[in-house]
């Protein structure tokens, strides 16, 4: 299935909602009726047989056992082994015993790892086999859940089919009204997977079974018993993406860059030293080139905070464009971009003197902050604005000026590290857990196990166009600009 | 790109010296041409770091020229056309700069009076430049600005000497020089052969009396500069070795620029070729004796009159255009002429020949 496009997702109060989550009434499946987590452990008996005598043999046999299940216990609509679990000792017995004669014994053994003598006799009695390590029967469990978590695989569609049949052949609890779509299901056992018609036969078969969950309960006291014993029984298996550490050496790069950074440094001092736009626009440039110096200075491109770096990259230059772009209605907005940052400056240094005792190990230097707010205007004159500067938000700004994708593509991307959000968390502070037993969860990345993939052409492509700019406006000699703009990056 | 911002600066500056020299044009011949020379002084001490910013910037990343070692460039003569025939980027070595520190010295009140008229006749060229040439010409002290700048290096300070040392066979320091030398015939004695006829004197030095003879009428010119009852090889070595110490400054301000000297005067180019062959190992410094000495022929060649009947904006589009620079080097290495292997002789016919194609073409 394609993912949808944002263009079709619906803008409502700030949220974009997914085609699904538009239609009415349409609600997520809660936890215990998903596949991997509800219907999984029910089933799972299912997938031993089947993959103990491979797709033929296993679906001949499970047909026999569907059967005898039926005439065992009429009244059950699915296959579900907690249903199983839940008849009285001797239809359970003879079930088993059923069971024990159409397939091994040693099939269904490793699922008494859960299903335990004290608390499942019956079960525990027909299937423990002597000298099966428990080792061994939770490779096999393992190794079965791999197969299977996800609900589209061809192994899942097989168990699917099985609870079908049984939910709506045996039980009769389902009939299709299409004749072709009744043909479908009498074909899906013959049919190996890599039929063209298969292709068809595949999802009539899940989206028919998900009708089964409208006329069942999960059991949740199994559910609770199969994850608790099985993620207790079984170890963490941990494992993280990791990039190829970047070791692209820009030195030449960075040289011509300081040449670059440098020969505007004496622009300005020579040419418009009390010039405010040049001022202002150095200033946030060198912000940028000292920011960059430090990822290089420091090899953080494969870091969180490489990451930081690119978001303040795209802010500045989309601010250096925005003040470029408005100076013609604002003559001051030089001035006002200044008294704005040192307004938050204040704000900060305000809160300071409100409270009666601040930690002297702060990083935050009260003596000297308040020099730097005093330094060209009295404090008493500089108000403090807490809106945006401009009164829009970096998007709108970023839209105003024609860079609509740098926001949308990169710093929106790049703002959930800012923020510590989950998507960043999850994707640099945590592990995977490669054992289907423990839902595949995460485990954090205490050790610094996993990176993330190199910031650095992104940070050369948006240094370069702040530097573009910058040419456009003061002109930087070819030779140096063209080491800066025609630099090209090694391949990885 | 053109460094706009630095370019316009420039641009301004040169309009600011055009007023100043405007302004102080009345007075640099009369009584206040001390404190007019320290405005000129002061007015490019306020702006070096402009000036060496477009040295270091644009002038050093062009292909550059810089016509020094002239008390002026004479607009009237059409100077300016012949110095545009090479080069993308060109500047004028403004000289009045380095005339404040001269007039402030004792000197003879007669030879002050002829110094105070060629600084004011010089100004008055500089303005002309700047006013008809702005944009095309950028007038800089140059020598001054490198002065300011940095101390001489060793290297060029040892290569001076040198350069003094090597007119002579059997001469091995500055030293020895003296210890050696003390009459005119002394220094004619150690001399290399025909090297008399090598060394000029002055400007208007015509190789074609006594090396005797033209030594002392130079010695008599500038009779005041020397001490009472100094030597001659001592005043030999006064004149010599100041030509001497004037390509020396040219030299380190055209290789730290990396620009290429354009020199009208005869005497100034025999002592820069004579020092710069000392310097050959610096990397710029081969290409920069080739070009300075086409430079120099040009200067001695070109029919400035007819290059003159052309406006000067239209003149430089034209030598764009028809790309002399590019037509004539590349003549003069087919015929085998390159910036190690070049004779004036060589030379000459070829530009001649560029240069009728040029007068044809406008």
């Amino acid at each position: 299935m394609e993912p949808s496009k944002l263009s079709q997702h619906d803008l409502k109060k700030g949220k974009f909602i997914t085609p699904l989550n538009s239609i009415p009434a349409m609600t997520e499946l809660e936890d215990e009726k998903t596949w991997a987590y509800g219907r999984l452990p029910e089933y799972l008996w299912i997938g031993l047989i089947l993959k103990q005598y491979g797709r033929t043999v296993g679906l001949a046999k499970m047909y026999d056992i569907a059967t005898f299940l039926h005439k065992t216990a009429p009244d059950m609509l699915v296959p579900r082994i907690s249903d199983i679990l839940a008849l009285d000792s001797s239809r359970q017995a003879a079930f088993y015993e059923h069971v024990c004669s159409v397939v091994s014994r040693e099939t269904l053994a490793p699922m008494t790892l859960f299903l335990t003598q004290s608390e499942y006799p019956t079960f525990a009695q027909s299937f423990v086999c002597k000298g099966l390590s428990i080792s061994g029967r939770e490779k096999t469990i393992i190794d079965l859940m791999k197969g299977t978590f996800g609900h589209q695989t061809n192994d899942s569609t097989d168990i699917r089919f099985v609870v079908l049949y049984f939910f709506a052949i045996l039980s009769g609890r389902l009939h299709f009204q299409d004749k072709e779509q009744a043909d479908f299901l009498r074909e899906y056992p013959v049919l190996d997977h890599s039929a063209e018609k298969m292709h068809m036969i595949r999802p009539l078969v899940r989206s028919a079974e998900m009708i089964v969950l409208e006329s069942e309960k999960a059991n949740s006291d199994y559910l609770r018993l199969f994850w608790g014993r099985l993620s207790c029984m079984t170890e963490c298996a941990p494992y993280g993406v990791h990039y190829p550490d970047e070791k692209r050496d820009i030195a030449v790069y960075m040289e011509h860059l300081h040449d670059v950074f440098l020969y505007l440094s004496q622009l300005f001092v020579t040419t418009s030293p009390l010039d405010e736009k040049m001022n202002v626009l150095s200033g946030i440039s060198t912000y940028s080139y000292k920011r960059l110096r430090e990822v290089v200075d420091h090899g953080l491109y494969n870091s969180i905070s490489g990451r930081s770096c690119v978001r303040v990259l795209i802010e500045d230059y989309v601010m250096m464009k925005y003040l470029i772009e408005n100076e013609h209605e604002r003559a001051s907005i030089w001035r006002e971009f200044q008294l704005y940052g040192i307004g938050q400056y204040k704000l900060v240094l305000e809160r300071h003197r409100e409270r009666d005792s601040v930690d002297q190990n702060c990083h935050f230097d009260a003596g000297y902050i308040q020099a730097l707010v005093n330094e060209f205007k009295d404090e008493e004159f500089i108000d403090m604005d807490t809106r945006y500067f401009g009164q829009q938000s970096i998007r709108e700004k970023a839209n105003a000026v024609g860079e609509a994708d740098l926001y949308g593509l990169y710093y929106d991307y790049d703002s959930s590290f800012e923020h510590g959000l989950w998507g960043a968390i999850r994707e640099s502070s945590l592990l995977k857990c490669d054992n289907p037993a423990h839902q595949y969860h995460c485990t954090p990345d205490v050790d610094d196990r996993v990176n993330l993939k190199s910031v650095l052409p992104d940070c050369i492509m948006v240094m370069n166009k702040t530097v573009a700019l910058l040419n456009d406006i003061y002109g930087i000699p070819s030779a140096l600009l063209d080491g800066v703009v025609n630099y090209a990056l090694p391949p990885a | 790109m053109p460094c706009r911002l630095l370019e316009d600066r420039m641009a301004s500056l040169q309009r600011e010296y055009a007023s100043l020299l405007s302004a102080l044009l009345p007075d640099l011949d009369s009584q206040n041409v001390i404190s007019s020379l320290d405005e000129i002084s002061i007015f490019w001490h306020s702006n070096i770091d402009l000036a060496v910013l477009y040295l270091d910037y644009v002038i050093a990343y062009d292909d550059s020229y810089v016509f020094t070692t002239a008390t002026s460039m004479d607009a009237d003569e059409g100077e300016q056309y012949s110095f545009m025939l090479l080069g993308r980027a060109h500047i004028l070595d403004d000289p009045l700069g380095a005339y404040s520190a001269l007039i402030a010295e004792s000197i003879p009140s007669t030879r002050a009076d002829a110094l105070k008229r060629t600084v004011a006749s010089a100004a008055a060229d500089t303005i002309k430049i700047l006013e008809e040439c702005g944009g095309k010409i950028v007038v800089l002290p140059f020598r001054l600005l490198r002065q300011e700048q940095e101390e001489m290096s060793p290297t060029l300070y040892k290569a001076g000497k040198q350069a003094f040392v090597s007119l002579f066979g059997d001469i091995a320091s500055v030293d020895d020089f003296f210890a050696k030398c003390e009459s005119l015939e002394d220094v004619e004695k150690h001399l290399k052969h025909n090297m008399e006829n090598m060394i000029l004197f002055a400007e208007d030095d015509g190789r074609t009396k006594a090396f005797a003879d033209r030594f002392r009428d130079a010695v008599r010119e500038h009779d005041y500069m020397y001490e009472t009852g100094s030597s001659e090889a001592a005043k030999f070595f006064q004149i010599v070795y100041g030509y001497i110490q004037q390509s020396v400054d040219v030299l380190a301000s055209c290789v730290l620029y990396n620009c290429t000297p354009h020199i009208r005067s005869m005497v100034s180019i025999v002592y820069f070729m004579l020092l710069s062959e000392c310097l050959m190992e610096v990397p710029t410094v081969p290409s920069m004796r080739y070009k300075a000495c086409i430079g120099h022929l040009i200067s001695c060649l070109c029919n400035t009159e007819r290059l003159s009947t052309v406006g000067f904006d239209r003149y430089c589009s034209l030598v764009l255009e028809t790309k002399f620079q590019d037509l004539l080097l590349s003549s003069l290495a087919e015929a085998g002429v390159t910036e190690h292997d070049f004779s004036p002789n060589r030379i000459a016919p070829i530009l001649n020949k560029r240069l009728d194609e040029l007068y044809a073409a406008l």
